[in-house]
């Protein structure tokens, strides 16, 4: 009886002890064991790749693309779940790591609503991706999640501290740090380069018309393109430029948004650039913006623009291409992964060639350069096992790409039936990786370098473009695969070396505090003000009106703010 | 009652047949267009150029839909939570509406709690609030999440309430100097008389739970517990809400039309059979709905 | 001897009077409950509202602000006109989502073959449960420049409308396919309403020479005003949700101006940063203004018909 209670009391003293150590310091779990089980764990611990003893699982958030589960069925993967896939095995079997997921979502809204809701709750997972960076701001600023600092240093591999410096000064590493402190594993955002004009190169051909540079020479293009029936079957039934209903923003990546023919005038529409004084300004309130938005109200008069694009979603944009009634339209190097290009590749007959143009006052195109960063995993304070979360980076981020094993191999048939992402959603590649690994394929395909110098993901780029060569080679139309890989990496990558862009690095990326509940209205009165001028339903003067109602309902104030902000760093 | 055939009539009958069958048809076309969809092959649908027949036939869709396995499992789920759901709903709509139609004389105390459920209909505190509610009772990741947030329908109740009022008081007196307790009079009379009310709020009751994907998104962590509608809307999700790179470019070299057209067919099957059978309790019973005496 | 049984009967009447009530309460129980944990206790939530919240803060933690995000809202240079499209449009939904199901119900009643008539009514009622992001490219191409309608337009010699991008027009369009998809289920209250009609009243009608049109007028409409009554005052409490869903996968920028509501603004708002609190003070707003206009609906039925919907 005594020995009973003398062993419940010391139980109840243990979690008494144990409930006054948690909190804010990370707990010790090593208190009770024996001095080589501490050795093997510390040695996991301080080693990029180390495998812990025993099987350690961490709770996340996991992160879903909107393909659907159905995307698996009829695949080895099919009874694969968030907890129990390719990548989480490879994780496994690599560190002994699993994930239990708080909860699963895709990206975007619905993965960023249960973030919001579990901070709200007070319940974050372990190791969770978080989005956007006011979330990110907001952990920092109540304390929630803990300083990653030396987990970086000591931890990162080397493709991760190369693929962060060759961002150069737009370092993505700079927007995870508050106060010296890295708070938070940044994502890279490929740098995607400079957005091109795709047109079909036959509908050139047939007209004989040649590839355009000058604004003018686009225009010529394009009047070709709506009055000469350049599919040949007798019908009008071409409209000129496709052309988003946002018109600009999101550059490079935005399909459709024609961003290049503001900055062939030197505008930079929603972009915060910096004047000659080096101050940060707003570009869509800039006085370069009134030739552009000239120029595309003549088009628009003339129809050079699509006359129903303020009404188009970006299915019907596509629908429009892939059926043959479209055949000019500004894109990324991969747009040949849209379906625009692949459906019109297979039904049509269609050939698709990327353009430099319109091109800036030194023959160049203007491009932008993106955020470097796409989202950011962050530690709950107070977990034990941090180091947890750099690991799973590093082996996304350089050791898989090197492991030629068979799991390996199921990672990438999984990237391509891209159901499932890495735990944490986090690949840090260097801004240029696309450029890269082109280069690095193409070594191989000339006969200069061994078909072993690829790594996994670059070995799958060669073999398509081998199919994609055979296919051509046989008078055959190749998989839609093949050709979206071949045409992007293999021939509109070129572009990037031989007609090379300049880039703009904006002055600023985030939002600022009046920015939070201002910026809704001041964009509704910049989208409004510009869809009318280009329709033609308002002339240039409604131009001179907004800017002075921008500047005065609250653009003066962000502006002060934002260069506040940037000075003070 | 023989009904004079003369030349008016015919004409107003055309009429009326006409203005129907337009408005029906209006209605059938746009699901026939879906079913065409379903059924063609996806780059005539990426093209836009599927109107209501099938171009490029193909079954593929719905083979691979038979095959998967979670959307038969949200579907499950969905049925699960329609039955259980339509029973609390039933339940909870009765018991407040009885009572709540009870004149001012007779219960005073209808006019206060009359006040609270108007007050419950409009007033919300969000989604935040009522989330953490329903973990705090642990009710997340079970079905209950589903069915006991909107346990009590306060519209079908006060669409109750007046189908109820229109009871005659006088069956009511009867019973009660028969010496029937109000449970009594409710399950012999009221619900007797009042089928085609009640079967209206189970239609909509039903619906409702079968269409609602907005509480499995923020009640559920895992998609295996999906109900269809959230399993489905994943599946729909809108290409420009995408703002990864890396994800676009996998997206875009999927197209999925086909497949959600087919998913969204099927999903619509059920609503295609509830209606019509509930249709057999609106026949003209005795004096009910909104005819007062 | 009768006076002592009418006391006896009066007793016995006041104490079932008080048993019955009793009853009532009882009855009334569950539902309270259910009301109380899902609808009151989350109110707490509306505080957010007087509160500048930040989910990582809690509601205990974030900072008090007072009136300033109401103030803030009504201070917006779009307010009014926000405010004036949601009144506008959800008040023409109002007026035709009553006319046409009730047309249509009573039309639909007036064909007597059972099973022609179990088609139409299920038809109709399915676009009810299509989701406006499906609808929204079958609209968009319906009023497209290439589309019917604009093809009817030619044909009578007019010029084509891009109907979704004209400030004239596109109040309209998004009236007319609300009506149109919801018509059928809407008109499921009024056709359970029409079995309730004495079918006498006609036959009496009908001898007194009465034709089908005024025995539309005199019997069908009398006995379903008090259904109509309901419905519209239900739906008015309704009122300032002019249509989230649609609107948002119909608009673009050209027609903020008179499509821009309420709900759309303060999504955008929400896109920027989560503004929990300014959706919170919103909602707010809505729901006091549907109860009040929902209280005033009621006394003007009582006014009206002699009793309230309540």
């Amino acid at each position: 009886m005594k020995k009973k209670t003398l062993s419940l009391l010391l139980a109840a003293a243990m979690v008494m002890g144990c409930m006054t150590g948690c909190g804010g310091a990370e707990e010790d779990f090593t208190a009770n064991m024996s001095d080589d089980e501490k050795a093997a764990w510390e040695a996991a611990a301080n080693d990029p790749y180390g495998k812990y003893p025993e099987l350690v699982t961490y709770t996340t958030g996991y992160v879903l693309t909107s393909q659907g589960a159905d995307t698996l069925s009829g695949t080895a993967y099919e009874q694969d779940t968030p907890t129990d896939n390719a990548y989480t095995r490879y994780v496994k079997n690599l560190i002994n790591v699993q994930n239990e997921n708080t909860f699963e979502a895709q990206a975007g809204d619905d993965y960023d609503q249960k973030v919001s809701l579990a901070i709200a709750a007070q319940d974050i997972p372990d190791i969770m991706h978080v989005a956007d960076y006011s979330t990110l701001v907001e952990l920092v600023e109540n304390d929630m999640i803990a300083d990653l600092t030396d987990i970086y240093n000591n931890l990162a591999c080397d493709t991760v501290k190369s693929s962060y410096e060759s961002y150069g000064a737009n370092n993505p590493l700079d927007a995870a740090t508050f106060d010296g402190k890295i708070m938070a594993i940044p994502k890279t955002q490929l740098s995607d380069g400079q957005d091109f004009l795709w047109l079909r190169k036959d509908w050139l051909d047939n007209l004989g018309l040649e590839e355009p540079s000058t604004m003018d020479e686009v225009a010529d293009i394009l009047r070709a393109f709506i009055n000469d029936d350049p599919d040949g079957n007798g019908q009008a039934d071409t409209v000129g430029l496709a052309v988003l209903p946002t018109v600009y923003g999101g550059y490079p990546n935005n399909h459709f948004g024609i961003d290049n023919f503001f900055t062939a005038f030197d505008a930079y529409p929603e972009i915060w650039i910096k004047d000659s004084e080096g101050k940060a300004v707003y570009g869509s309130v800039q006085p370069e913006m009134k030739d552009a938005l000239q120029l595309l109200s003549d088009w628009y008069a003339e129809g050079l623009l699509d006359k129903e694009f303020t009404t188009r979603t970006t299915d019907d944009i596509v629908a429009l291409i892939s059926g043959g009634q479209c055949g000019a339209y500004v894109g990324p190097w991969w747009s040949p992964f849209n379906p625009a290009q692949t459906a019109s590749y297979a039904n049509k007959d269609a050939e698709w060639v990327n353009v430099s143009a319109p091109v800036g006052s030194d023959n160049k195109i203007n491009g932008i350069n993106t955020k470097p960063y796409a989202g950011f995993v962050v530690v709950r304070k107070g977990y034990e096992h941090p180091e947890i979360a750099m690991k799973i980076v590093n082996i996304n981020s350089e050791y898989a790409k090197k492991d030629t094993s068979d799991a390996a191999k199921e990672i990438i048939e999984n990237q391509t039936i891209a159901y499932f992402n890495w735990p944490l959603y986090c690949q840090v590649q260097p801004g240029n990786n696309a450029e890269i690994m082109t280069a690095n394929v193409k070594a191989v395909l000339d006969g200069s370098a061994d078909v072993s110098t690829l790594d996994t993901e670059e070995l799958g780029y060669y073999e398509s473009a081998v199919r994609y060569q055979e296919a051509v080679d046989a008078g055959q139309k190749a998989e839609s695969a093949d050709y979206s890989q071949y045409m992007s990496r293999l021939v509109a990558i070129n572009k990037f070396s031989e007609e090379p862009a300049n880039f703009m690095t904006p002055a600023y990326f985030e939002t600022s505090e009046s920015m939070k509940t201002k910026w809704a209205s001041l964009e509704k009165l910049e989208q409004q003000t510009i869809l009318k001028i280009i329709v033609g339903e308002a002339d240039m003067s409604a131009f001179d009106e907004f800017v002075d109602n921008w500047t005065s309902a609250g653009g003066q104030t962000i502006t002060e703010e934002i260069n506040e902000e940037l000075s003070a760093k | 009652m023989v009904k004079k055939l003369n030349g008016k009539r015919v004409v107003s009958m055309v009429i009326v047949w006409a203005v129907v069958v337009i408005l029906t048809l209006s209605c059938l076309l746009p699901l026939i267009n879906m079913l065409a969809i379903s059924l063609s092959g996806s780059d005539a649908v990426a093209a836009n150029e599927v109107g209501f027949i099938p171009k490029d036939f193909t079954l593929v869709t719905y083979k691979k839909l038979l095959e998967d396995a979670q959307f038969w499992k949200s579907f499950l789920i969905s049925v699960e939570r329609v039955i259980l759901g339509l029973l609390i709903n039933m339940f909870f709509t009765v018991s407040m509406a009885y009572p709540l139609s009870k004149s001012r004389k007779r219960f005073p105390a209808r006019e206060v709690y009359i006040k609270f459920v108007i007050f419950a209909m409009l007033f919300s505190g969000g989604i935040i609030p009522l989330f953490m509610v329903v973990s705090n009772l642990h009710l997340t990741n079970t079905i209950w999440a589903l069915v006991l947030p909107g346990a009590v329908p306060v519209f079908n109740v006060i669409l109750l309430i007046n189908f109820f009022k229109g009871v005659p008081e006088s069956l009511d007196e009867a019973a009660r100097i028969d010496g029937a307790s109000p449970i009594e009079i409710l399950v012999k009379i009221y619900l007797p008389v009042s089928l085609p009310a009640l079967a209206t709020v189970a239609l909509f009751s039903i619906v409702n739970h079968w269409n609602d994907y907005f509480s499995g998104l923020i009640y559920m962590s895992k998609s295996a517990m999906y109900p269809l509608q959230t399993y489905i809307q994943q599946l729909t999700v809108d290409i420009t809400q995408v703002t990864d790179a890396e994800q676009l470019k996998q997206m875009a070299s999927m197209n999925n039309r086909t497949f959600n057209a087919t998913k969204i067919v099927v999903s619509t099957i059920p609503l295609l059979i509830i209606y019509p059978f509930l249709q057999k309790y609106f026949v003209s019973g005795m004096v009910i709905g909104a005819v007062k005496e | 001897m009768r006076q002592g049984n009418k006391t006896a009967a009066a007793g016995g009447k006041t104490e079932f009077a008080g048993r019955e009530k009793r009853m009532f309460h009882l009855m009334l129980l569950p539902g309270m409950i259910m009301l109380f944990l899902f609808v009151f206790v989350p109110l707490f939530g509306s505080l957010m509202a007087f509160q500048n919240y930040v989910p990582a803060k809690g509601i205990f933690g974030s900072k008090w602000v007072g009136l300033d995000n109401f103030q803030f809202i009504f201070s917006l240079p779009d307010s009014r006109q926000v405010f004036v499209n949601t009144l506008v449009i959800a008040f023409a939904k109002l007026i035709f989502n009553i006319i046409v199901p009730v047309s249509f119900a009573i039309l639909l009643n007036e064909i007597t073959v059972g099973i022609c008539k179990k088609f139409f009514q299920t038809v109709v009622y399915l676009p009810h449960f299509l989701s406006w992001v499906v609808l929204a490219t079958v609209v968009t191409n319906m009023f497209s420049l290439s589309g019917p309608f604009n093809a009817l337009v030619t044909a009578f010699g007019g010029e084509p409308v891009q109907f979704l991008a004209d400030n004239n027009w596109f109040r309209q369009v998004i009236v007319a396919t609300d009506v149109w998809k919801e018509f059928g289920y809407n008109s499921v209250v009024y056709l359970a309403a029409l079995t309730g009609i004495d079918l006498g009243l006609y036959e009496a009608a009908s001898i007194d020479g009465a034709n089908r049109f005024e025995q539309t007028l005199h019997i069908t409409l009398p006995s379903l005003m008090p259904t109509i009554i309901l419905m519209t005052a239900l739906n008015l409490g309704n009122i300032l949700n002019a249509g989230f869903d649609q609107i948002f996968n119909l608009y673009n920028p050209i027609v903020y101006e008179t499509g821009d509501i309420i709900d759309t603004y303060v999504y955008r708002i929400g896109m920027v940063e989560r503004q929990y609190s300014i959706g919170t003070a919103v909602g707010l707003f809505k729901s006091v203004i549907s109860f009040l206009l929902i209280m005033g609906a009621n006394k003007g039925a009582k006014k009206l018909t002699g009793s309230g919907i309540f």
